[in-house]
């Protein structure tokens, strides 16, 4: 068997935890990269591969970024009470 | 940095990020410390996601309680020992060069898994019937 790698593991913890609509794209190139596997189109999965990568990055990413925002609102807003 | 490199970094950030997770969620209840961030979507929507509940669960793993800890997530529980192995290949594959033994998944079995999440997320938030069952902590109003 090729050995190429779905990052489906990143993908569904980025789905769950960070950001679930870029996630669910990192988990379709997943799908992705093994069906052309099977269909023998290695470039095909390598290029899918890449893709699940950069969303599972993108998704990883916005989650921290919807966390840092959250703290901040949270922390304005401590201020502005006293 | 080489690929060989960054794999390493980032095989080490993960394993840090889960060994201080593991303490901080040994040492604190999710449900009542004020420690933990929640859940954004729930904190602005009022609506479960597919992960809502996962931080309490795994508290009540490190405490024994899996009769809890499922009730809180079932999902999350269940999914707990393929991400935990994940981490294990991953980490394999950054320090000695190979993966762990992989399954093959085929593509239909990944989609399903994608739409299992999504539905999960979806069905919890549901108030009639059986389905609130699901909504964290749901499963421990049955007796």
């Amino acid at each position: 068997m090729v050995n190429i790698p779905n990052y489906l593991v990143p993908a569904i913890l980025v789905t769950v935890f960070c950001c679930l609509p870029t996630g669910i794209a990192a988990i379709v190139y997943a799908a992705q990269v093994n069906s052309k596997i099977t269909g023998g189109d290695i470039a095909g999965a390598q290029a899918a591969s890449r893709n699940a990568k950069m969303w599972c990055w993108i998704s990883g990413g916005a989650g921290v970024l919807i966390i840092l925002l959250y703290v901040m609102v949270g922390m304005l807003a401590l201020l502005s009470h006293r | 940095m080489t690929a060989a490199e960054s794999d390493r970094r980032l095989a080490i950030a993960l394993l840090s990020a889960v060994a201080v997770a593991v303490v901080l969620l040994r040492l604190f209840d999710p449900a009542t410390a004020g420690i933990f961030p929640p859940c954004p979507l729930r904190a602005l929507t009022g609506w479960y996601c597919p992960g809502c509940g996962s931080l309490r669960a795994f508290h009540q793993l490190l405490h024994g309680n899996l009769r809890a800890a499922f009730a809180m997530n079932p999902l999350a529980v269940l999914s707990l020992p393929f991400l935990t192995y994940g981490l294990a290949s991953y980490s394999a594959f950054a320090f000695r060069g190979h993966y762990l033994p992989r399954v093959f998944l085929p593509a239909v079995c990944i989609r399903g898994l994608g739409i299992v999440i999504v539905l999960f997320g979806i069905v919890r938030n549901f108030q009639t019937g059986f389905l609130p069952l699901l909504a964290p902590g749901g499963l421990l109003t049955l007796r």
